[in-house]
């Protein structure tokens, strides 16, 4: 299967990180428990897929605090909204849409 | 190796974290109840100093309620913008109503200058950001609100100064405060 999709963006192509893509191109910001209860996955594994997102340039990731918790703060770049759109043309082509 | 997607189950994952995003609009309720609640108090306490005291300050229920409402929507804003998930349509009412609120203030110190009654235009710059919030929100108590308060500005017109205050208190009860609680107990 990943052979017969190799020209999809494989920085997208994956559910978690498709998944925080998807919520960001909704809102303008969304902070770290919001993706991580959207996506359903786990701390370890949000953490991971975001600092993949943000070394490709896909999103920005702002630390920040609330109260005196730290809280992290997403916000897709132009960079990431482009691929999203090119992946989203892509796989409507697979389907025939 | 990361598990990857076919085309048929990328859709399906796309369609359902946007359908699952939804968002909370009963916060955007606080700005609504703080500026309605100030903004009736200073246009009912305006009213009764103007009309049954010789108090000299009457207007002052504005400035001193108004910087107070400044005040407090800006730590209110900054907290809300850098530290949580924020919508396009919150970041749009945002902007909208920082910029009414400068309108509403150089609005009420050009009439002031020229030695007249601001409330027919503050009404219209109140129903403006009401009926537009109504509608981005898709929230019909405040898009009757709006019309209620653009309609209060035409109906001021018509009435003698020294009851227009009233008026401005009243409609803003009924057009802005009323519409913030309905929004404020509305399901997310």
């Amino acid at each position: 299967m990943p052979e017969k999709y190799s020209d999809l963006d494989p920085v997208l192509n994956t559910p978690v990180r498709l998944a925080i893509v998807s919520i960001l191109i909704k809102v303008k910001q969304a902070d770290f428990n919001t993706l991580m209860e959207a996506t359903e996955t786990t701390q370890g594994n949000m953490s991971h897929q975001l600092k993949r997102l943000s070394a490709e340039g896909y999103i920005n990731i702002e630390k920040t605090f609330k109260g005196s918790y730290p809280l992290t703060v997403c916000s897709l770049t132009p960079k990431g909204r482009k691929a999203f759109e090119n992946y989203v043309e892509a796989i409507k082509k697979y389907l025939h849409l | 190796m990361e598990q990857t997607l076919s085309p048929r189950e990328s859709l399906d994952l796309i369609a359902d974290a946007i359908a699952k995003t939804r968002e909370d609009l009963r916060g955007n309720g606080f700005g609504f109840l703080l500026w309605g609640w100030l903004i009736a108090t200073a246009s009912f306490a305006f009213f009764v100093l103007k009309h049954y005291t010789s108090f000299q300050l009457y207007f002052i229920p504005f400035p001193v309620l108004s910087s107070i409402g400044i005040a407090w929507t800006a730590i209110w804003l900054r907290k809300r913008t850098t530290r949580t998930t924020l919508s396009y349509t919150t970041y749009f009412m945002n902007k909208l109503w920082i910029v009414l609120g400068v309108c509403f203030l150089m609005v009420v110190f050009i009439n002031v200058s020229h030695g007249e009654m601001p409330f027919t235009y503050t009404l219209i710059i109140a129903g403006i950001g009401t009926l537009v919030s109504g509608w981005v929100m898709k929230f019909r108590p405040l898009v009757i609100g709006g019309i209620l308060l653009l309609a209060a500005s035409i109906g001021s017109v018509y009435i003698a100064d020294e009851y227009k205050p009233l008026l401005h208190g009243v409609a803003i009860i009924a057009g802005y405060l009323i519409p913030g609680y309905l929004l404020k107990k509305a399901k997310a």
